[in-house]
């Protein structure tokens, strides 16, 4: 089993006036080679923090405890942050708003055009230009598109053109933060399952950012619920999706509305708890209903139950 | 059936916009082609759609944020179009609405209890029963009586979209226009707003227009629901028929997305999917399908008209 991520022990923080807020804690991942790995959580949960110290993106105020191996190479060792040579070209990132990570005075064909050339020195500019006019049909765009600037171009085509750029150095991990969120319901699932085909031909390893439950269940060979910075529950998409064992979990599942089920939605009274003002004990006790003592005082670790991982006292025997 | 509170009769709407990018010349895009909604009163209807299709735009219509240049709206028979000013003012107290983004529309420099008085102060209603209504609304939402003093960076999300439903009810409305309410939230805030929604329904005797992209989240609120595809309605009709046996194949695509790639709607005078439809004719090619009428439900499509 080849492993493409593997972190130990990885607190990431930053830092207030009080302190510093660890908004990652005591995160324990091994993602396999050439699957799709889902990270879902609500906003302020640490998800997209994962996913940059994986693409090597962290911002240089960030403070890293802990480590992260991507590729068999220690990218991130105690304080210590070496990405030279995986950033931007064994990891890339696909962001969640596209129009950020396109160059607006640009046509989308020069910005390609200009990846390509870096990674592969030695290409002429006519094979250049064929290899970027190949990354625009990977991510089924139109000859066309590569005169055109991204103003000219609707929601879901920045995303592909988003995708093309992000695929231009050839690539072994993709994180992919929230890439659907800002596109409507049916361009999601067209996204989503372009995705889903480039990891299975380029033999990726993808790393899915969602909050969206049904498209991680498309989408997704792993899945690992994040709550409050940690993994609450970790197993095969189908497993966890399906049969959640977490509390969060599954009162996540039933608060979304089921087709043609009238019946009150559940909701999980309360909110998240802001990165720095974990609670003690178990992070979820304030909106758990299944509440007991030791969930209070002790927070459980993170424990195998048949092929999934849980953080639950409730399983603890 | 009793008679609509909202009724929208061949709603038509054009934006203007720039040709090319340094040519002079202006053209018209008509985002609205034709729209007929009914709203009874207690009821909610779900407008559901793609990005584009103009269903945040009938919402503008009815608040009079942009002026159609063909057709009717009808609250409570009042033709909202041909109203002077003076007298739309009266009636715009009994509609109101929700925006997509609560942290746009709520203004950063005021308190909430200066956001949740505005309303108030310009239906002319005496400062001690102001106080008393705030009050009153916060305990309906759950909201701490503490809130009044903060500012809208001081909040979440869904607090700020719990504000902006406070805000919208507080001048006690018969008509709630609800524009993406929940799109930018997560699910457990989002499964709090829904229910929320639906209690202020029932507690409050309101009516809601609701639009969304979603169509599981209009699904659980809506009593009816309208497809609306490029400007036009492509099937209105009760919730559960839409979602147990859609007819038109635009909303099949809408229940099913994951069997879709690179289906797009036309914006043109014909039936917004003549790109992809299966059942396609020579006459769907020509001319725009016309409303039928299928027991209980529109739908616009030549398949079942000729059916018929």
């Amino acid at each position: 089993m080849v492993l493409a991520v593997k972190s130990s022990k990885l607190y990431i923080g930053y830092e207030l006036d009080e302190g510093i807020a660890w908004v990652v804690e005591d995160l324990n991942m091994s993602i396999e080679s050439n699957i799709t790995y889902c990270l879902i959580g609500e906003s302020g949960c640490g998800k997209s923090t994962i996913g940059n110290a994986i693409a090597g993106l962290l911002p240089p105020y960030a403070y890293t405890h802990g480590k992260l191996i991507v590729m068999d190479k220690n990218v991130i060792d105690e304080g210590v942050r070496r990405f030279n040579g995986i950033r931007g070209k064994i990891v890339v990132k696909i962001p969640q708003d596209p129009a950020s990570a396109l160059n607006p005075y640009m046509t989308i064909g020069d910005q390609l055009d200009i990846a390509v050339k870096n990674y592969f020195r030695n290409l002429s500019d006519r094979e250049v230009k064929a290899k970027t006019l190949e990354l625009l049909s990977e991510v089924m765009l139109d000859r066309e598109v590569y005169d055109m600037y991204p103003h000219q171009l609707s929601g879901g085509m920045k995303q592909r053109a988003a995708i093309a750029l992000a695929l231009a150095p050839e690539p072994k991990i993709i994180v992919a933060d929230e890439p659907t969120s800002s596109l409507d319901a049916y361009l999601k699932h067209a996204i989503a399952s372009l995705l889903k085909k480039l990891q299975r031909e380029w033999e990726l390893t993808m790393i899915f950012i969602t909050h969206e439950i049904p498209i991680a269940q498309y989408v997704c060979n792993r899945v690992a619920v994040i709550y409050a910075g940690r993994i609450v529950e970790e197993g095969s998409a189908s497993d966890v999706l399906q049969n959640p064992r977490h509390p969060y979990v599954e009162l996540l599942l039933k608060a979304y509305p089921k087709r043609l089920a009238r019946e009150r939605l559940t909701d999980i009274p309360g909110m998240p708890p802001p990165p720095g003002r974990y609670p003690q004990g178990c992070k979820f006790v304030p909106r758990c209903p299944y509440v007991f003592n030791r969930c209070r005082i002790e927070e459980p670790p993170l424990i195998a139950l048949g092929n999934r991982l849980i953080r639950c006292w409730r399983y603890y025997e | 059936m009793n008679d609509p509170l909202l009724k929208i009769e061949d709603l038509h709407i054009y934006y203007v916009v720039p040709i090319g990018n340094l040519k002079f010349g202006y053209r018209k895009v008509w985002v609205l082609k034709g729209i007929d909604l009914e709203v009874s009163s207690r009821t909610v209807l779900g407008i559901v759609g793609g990005s584009g299709s103009g269903k945040s735009t009938i919402l503008r219509a009815i608040l009079g944020f942009v002026k159609p240049a063909r057709g009717r709206i009808l609250y409570q028979g009042i033709n909202l179009l041909k109203l002077k000013p003076r007298d739309r003012k009266k009636i715009a107290k009994e509609i109101s609405y929700v925006p997509q983004e609560p942290s746009q529309s709520i203004n950063p420099k005021m308190s909430i209890e200066d956001v949740l008085t505005e309303p108030l102060k310009s239906l002319g209603i005496a400062k001690s029963d102001i106080d008393r209504r705030i009050d009153l609304v916060l305990e309906m939402l759950d909201l701490d009586r503490s809130i009044r003093k903060m500012y809208a960076k001081e909040l979440s999300g869904g607090m700020l979209q719990r504000i902006a439903i406070a805000r919208a009810i507080i001048s006690k409305p018969r008509l709630v226009l609800l524009d993406e309410p929940t799109s930018n939230l997560d699910i457990s805030i989002q499964a709090q707003i829904l229910n929320m929604l639906k209690d202020l329904k029932e507690e409050l005797g309101l009516t809601y227009a609701f639009v969304s992209h979603d169509i599981d989240v209009v699904g659980y609120i809506a009593d009816r629901i309208a497809v609306i595809a490029s400007g036009k309605i492509v099937e209105e009709g009760p919730t559960e028929e839409i979602l147990k046996e859609s007819l038109h194949p635009y909303t099949q695509l809408l229940l099913n997305p994951e069997k879709t790639i690179n289906k797009t709607t036309i914006n043109n005078n014909l039936c917004p999917i003549t790109g992809w439809c299966p059942w396609k004719t020579n006459k769907c090619e020509t001319t725009s399908p016309p409303k039928t009428r299928i027991n209980n439900r529109y739908i616009y499509c030549w398949r079942y008209t000729d059916l018929k």
